[in-house]
């Protein structure tokens, strides 16, 4: 057993894995055959990708069992609805299929509500949150408010009633002001991946095998 | 305690009557429409003439249901408009999928049903192929082999039985990609799996919280057109001449954000009238 918790393993497999992916991303015209493994790896990772969720399902179970074992206060009421309606839409969409009317109700009168009431509330927050942080107590907070405001009103079909000039303003702002910075971000979201994806793929960086004994 | 001064109680209005305000400010155009003039933006206007101009007699569209329940009342309008768009054109397959979100297939279901498919047929015209664990490896093993992973759709029916399928071997078959995100995973997955190395014509619809993360992709070409929110949604209604749940919403968008720009302007008044009176006072 001991030669199976060898971290060694893992790591070589992420390097195979990981160079197969490249060598197939980047030289698929001229390396033809590495297409063939490439595909079944993927394939086999679409399975893997499935058990995870049987996987998250056993985490969820186990922790919500253990709130009820030790009765967590404040928790475990939760729990057991959590559990009662977590197996019961997977009772039905197991033996009924997602197309069961019960699944279809559960889903559109139970779920969906809730889920896009709990969404909505970000209406109030963020109104809120810029009643109170839109302040122009120097310039920059000032530049942020006018552009804030701006691109507020042109999102409102009343905002180029008001003035014509908050769309054309506005659409300034999002292509240009905002995408300079976005690819500022997003080149520099891209170079820290490459750095890390180099840095797994030869070992450095262990996070993903989880702590060290 | 000290007294709060007129200036300094404008700079901190009590959250619940603000809430109360925006409350009320949705609900009132909800129930009495304002009927607010829609303008067309350059960002909806792009994304419907790709679609107008690739999805051709003959042409094999796919639309992936990224989103989740929450994200209805802003996505499904874009989603309904969008679709509708696709059922209006003659001769169009339609491949329906979700990769990134397993409630995708559900939420496409309910699209459907706002959707008038002017006569197109399940398994023939279109087809629901339901969600691929993976995120994006299945997006890589879909773009180069879609039989060796598409095996059954989302009702179990064989693709072999699905002429809607028939000749698609990857995704060099596949005329325009449709992409409907709200979150990670999402349209950048598919930017690295299916835009770049297979050069797929791609649209996009997302939330306006996501949108201004997205307009690089659009400056660069890799979307050809995004739809934005609830106003890109209501402004894709009026472009395909369909006015839906988006319009009726829109009035509510234009009173909210009148309320909040004055609570702003309020909030800054305070805030200069009490930094003028300090500073008088020494």
């Amino acid at each position: 057993m001991s030669f199976l918790r060898q971290r060694e393993i893992p790591i070589g497999i992420t390097l195979i894995a990981g160079f197969l992916m490249l060598i197939d991303y980047y030289f698929r015209a001229e390396i033809p055959q590495v297409a063939g493994i490439s595909t079944t790896v993927q394939r086999w990772a679409v399975i893997i990708a499935a058990f995870a969720l049987l996987m998250g399902l056993i985490n969820i179970t186990r922790i919500h069992l253990n709130h009820l074992m030790k009765r967590t206060r404040g928790q475990w009421i939760f729990s057991i609805w959590c559990l009662f309606i977590m197996y019961l839409m997977i009772i039905v969409g197991l033996f009924g299929t997602v197309r069961h009317p019960i699944y279809q109700w559960l889903y559109t009168n139970i779920f969906l509500p809730i889920d896009a009431a709990m969404y909505s509330i970000l209406a109030l927050f963020i109104s809120s949150a810029a009643y109170r942080a839109f302040r122009a107590r120097n310039f920059e907070a000032f530049l942020m408010l006018a552009s804030g405001i701006i691109t507020m009103m042109m999102n409102a079909p009343i905002g180029e009633i008001i003035w014509k000039g908050f769309p054309v303003v506005g659409d300034w702002i999002m292509m240009v002001p905002n995408v300079a910075a976005q690819r500022a971000f997003l080149i520099c979201v891209v170079v820290g991946t490459v750095s890390l994806g180099i840095r797994t793929l030869l070992g450095m960086e262990r996070g993903y095998l989880g702590r060290e004994e | 305690m000290e007294r709060k001064g007129f200036w300094d109680r404008l700079q901190s209005i009590d959250h619940r009557i603000l809430y109360a305000a925006v409350i009320v400010v949705i609900i009132i155009p909800l129930l009495r429409p304002l009927g607010l003039p829609i303008t067309v933006t350059d960002a909806t206007l792009k994304a419907y003439k790709a679609v107008d101009e690739i999805a051709k007699p003959g042409s094999v569209v796919i639309i992936a249901f990224e989103f989740i329940a929450g994200n209805w009342p802003e996505m499904g309008p874009i989603a309904v408009a969008m679709t509708q768009h696709v059922f209006n054109k003659p001769d169009v397959r339609i491949i329906i999928l979700a990769m990134g979100r397993d409630e995708g297939p559900i939420l496409a279901e309910r699209t459907l049903r706002y959707v008038d498919k002017k006569g197109k047929e399940y398994g023939r015209d279109y087809v629901n192929l339901g969600f691929f664990a993976g995120g994006e490896a299945a997006m890589a093993a879909f773009a180069r082999d879609i039989p060796g992973l598409v095996k059954k759709d989302y009702y179990g029916t064989p693709i072999e039985n699905l002429p809607v399928m028939s000749g698609l071997k990857s995704l060099n078959d596949i005329d325009l990609f449709i992409c409907l995100w709200s979150g990670t995973p999402g349209w950048v997955e598919y930017l690295r799996q299916w835009q770049t190395p297979y050069g797929i014509a791609c649209v996009g619809g997302t939330l306006g919280i996501v949108g201004p993360g997205a307009q690089p992709y659009v400056a660069a070409g890799q979307l050809k057109g995004l739809v934005v929110g609830l106003r890109g949604g209501g402004e894709y209604e009026k472009l395909i001449n369909r006015p839906g749940e988006a319009t009726a919403g829109l009035d509510a968008i234009s009173t909210t954000h009148i309320l909040i720009f004055v609570c702003v302007i309020l909030g800054n008044i305070g805030y200069f009238a009490a930094r003028g009176a300090r500073r008088r006072e020494g």
